[in-house]
C-alpha cells in the first residue's frame, strides 16, 4: 500500500471527511510531511472507490459549493488494519534490533 | 461565518472569480466522464487551498492537475478491465457493421472511376497473353464489387448486425448468443478456405478479423456493455473513433483483394489503412477510455492490417499459415484475458469469505 493510499484511509477512520478536510488532515498526520493536492487526493479516492476501500457518506452544499464526505467500508477498514499491523511489526522488528545495538536509539519500545 | 471544514470565508473578489476561472481552464484536462462526477467538487478543494488574493494557480497544482488528469486518461473510467471490456463490447460490433457498409460502399464508389479502367488495363495484358491469370482477375472483380453476392460476406455482415443491435437494445444474452453464432460463420470459412485453398479477395481478411470477435464474445460474456453506453456517452469523438477503425478495416480489405493486381493503389490503402489504425488505437487515450481500451482495439485491429501488408510480400504462396500465425496474437490476447478474469473471480470468491453474512 502506498504511503499516500494509508494517510488517506487514516484520515477516513475516525470519521467521515470531505476532500479538503483530508487534505488537512493528512498533513496532521504526517507531521506535514505529506502535502496532498487536489489531482493526487482525487486520483486516488477515484482508485479507492473503483477497489471498493471507501464510498460516498453524504453530500452538502456549502457556500454554494458541493461537499462529497467520504467513509471507510469495512473492507476499507480491515485493509487499512492488515496494513497498519504489517507496518507496526515491520517498525517494532527494526526498533528492536537498533535497540540489541545501541540501547539509546530505540527508546521505550522495547 | 465561519467556515468549519476549513473552508476560508474570504470575500469573492474578482481575484477569486479570476481564480477560479483558470482552475476551471485546467480541469479541462480530465476526461469528460471524470469531470462530470467530480469538477464541482475538485473545484471546492481547489479553492479553499487558494490564498487570500490569489488569481493565479499554484504552479504545484498545476503539475499535479496535469500528471493527474493524464493519469486519469490513461487509466480509463473507474480503471479495471471490466468498465473497458464493456467499452469495447459496446464499440467492437458496431465499428465491424460501419466497417461492411464501407466495404460494400467504398468498391461501388471506385468503380466509378479508376477501377474500371485498372480492371480493363489487366484484363487487355491477360489478352495480350501477359502472365496474368484471367480467373483470379475475375475473383479481384467479384471480390470488389460483388460482395453483396457473397454468400460468406452477408452471412457475416448479418451476424455483425444483429450483434450490434442487441448490444444497443442491452440484450445481452441474445448479443452473446448471435455473437457465438458468429465466430461459428467464421471458423466454418476458415476451415473452407484452409480446405480449397483458394484466395478469395476481401473475404480472406474479413476472416482474419474472426480475432476481433473472440476479443469481443469475452468482453461481452464478463462485461456490461449496456453500462458502457454511459461511459461512452455518444460523444462525437466516440463516433470518430468507430468509423476510423472500420475505415482502417474496410481499407486494408480494399488492399487486400487489389493484392493480386499489386498496384500501387493498393500500396496507398495500406498505408491509409496503418494510418487510420493508429489514430483509432490514439483516440481512446484522448477520449479518456484508458489503455485498456487502446489495447483491445489494438488487438481487433492488428490482423487486418498487418495481415493486408503481408500478403503484399513474397509469401503470398504460403498465405495460409502466415495468416494462422497472423490470427494468434489477438487471440493470445483473449486467453490472458480470460486467464485473468478467471484469477480475479477465483480471488474475489476465496478472499472475501466473512462478506456473505
Amino acid at each position: 500500500m502506498q504511503e499516500t493510499t494509508f494517510l488517506i484511509l487514516t484520515a477516513l477512520a475516525e470519521g467521515p471527511q470531505h476532500g479538503y478536510g483530508i487534505i488537512q488532515d493528512v498533513g496532521r498526520i504526517s507531521g506535514d510531511r505529506v502535502t496532498l493536492r487536489a489531482g493526487s487526493l482525487y486520483g486516488a479516492l477515484e482508485r479507492l472507490d473503483a477497489e471498493g476501500l471507501i464510498g460516498v457518506d453524504r453530500e452538502e452544499i456549502v457556500d454554494r459549493r458541493l461537499r462529497r464526505y467520504y467513509r471507510l467500508t469495512d473492507e476499507g477498514s480491515a485493509r487499512l488494519a492488515e496494513e497498519a499491523r504489517r507496518l507496526q511489526a515491520s517498525a517494532a522488528t527494526a526498533l528492536r534490533r537498533l535497540g540489541a545495538l545501541r540501547p539509546g536509539l530505540a527508546g521505550g519500545a522495547a | 461565518m465561519s467556515a468549519a471544514g476549513g473552508f476560508p470565508a474570504t470575500s469573492r473578489g474578482a481575484a477569486h472569480a479570476e481564480l477560479e476561472r483558470r482552475y476551471q481552464r485546467l480541469l479541462r484536462l480530465y476526461p469528460p466522464e471524470f469531470r462530470a462526477r467530480r469538477e464541482p467538487e475538485m473545484l471546492g478543494v481547489l479553492m479553499a487551498s487558494a490564498r487570500d488574493g490569489q488569481t493565479r494557480p499554484a504552479p504545484g497544482d498545476v503539475a499535479d492537475i496535469v500528471r493527474g488528469s493524464l493519469l486519469m486518461r490513461l487509466r480509463g473510467p473507474r480503471g479495471g478491465w471490466a468498465p473497458a471490456l464493456g467499452v469495447f463490447a459496446l464499440l467492437a460490433p458496431l465499428s465491424l457493421v460501419l466497417s461492411d457498409i464501407l466495404q460494400v460502399a467504398v468498391p461501388y464508389w471506385e468503380s466509378l472511376g479508376a477501377w474500371e479502367s485498372r480492371v480493363r488495363t489487366a484484363r487487355a495484358a491477360a489478352a495480350a497473353g501477359a502472365a496474368v491469370d484471367p480467373q483470379l482477375l475475375a475473383r479481384v472483380h467479384d471480390g470488389r464489387t460483388g460482395l453483396l453476392g457473397n454468400p460468406g460476406f452477408l452471412i457475416l455482415a448479418l451476424g455483425h448486425a444483429i450483434v450490434a443491435a442487441a448490444v444497443l437494445a442491452g440484450l445481452r444474452r441474445t448479443a452473446l448468443a448471435a455473437l457465438l453464432v458468429v465466430v461459428g460463420a467464421y471458423l466454418a470459412q476458415w476451415g473452407h478456405l484452409i480446405h480449397s485453398r483458394v484466395l478469395q479477395p476481401g473475404l480472406t481478411m474479413m476472416l482474419l478479423t474472426g480475432g476481433v470477435f473472440l476479443v469481443a464474445a469475452f468482453a461481452l460474456a464478463v462485461a456490461d456493455p449496456w453500462a458502457a453506453r454511459r461511459l461512452v456517452a455518444w460523444r462525437p469523438a466516440a463516433a470518430v473513433l468507430l468509423l476510423l477503425a472500420a475505415a482502417g478495416r474496410a481499407w486494408s480489405f480494399s488492399a487486400d483483394a487489389d493484392a493480386s493486381l499489386k498496384g500501387s493503389s493498393a500500396q496507398f490503402y495500406l498505408v491509409t489503412g496503418f494510418v487510420l489504425a493508429a489514430i483509432a488505437l490514439a483516440l481512446p487515450l484522448v477520449l479518456g477510455l484508458g489503455w485498456r481500451v487502446s489495447l483491445l482495439f489494438a488487438a481487433g485491429c492488428y490482423p487486418s492490417t498487418v495481415g493486408a501488408t503481408v500478403i503484399h510480400t513474397s509469401w503470398i504462396d504460403s498465405v495460409v499459415p502466415v495468416k494462422w500465425v497472423l490470427g494468434l496474437p489477438p487471440l493470445l490476447v483473449a486467453c490472458w484475458a480470460v486467464a485473468a478474469a478467471v484469477r480475479r473471480a477465483a480471488t474475489r470468491r476465496g478472499g472475501a469469505p466473512g462478506s456473505a453474512g
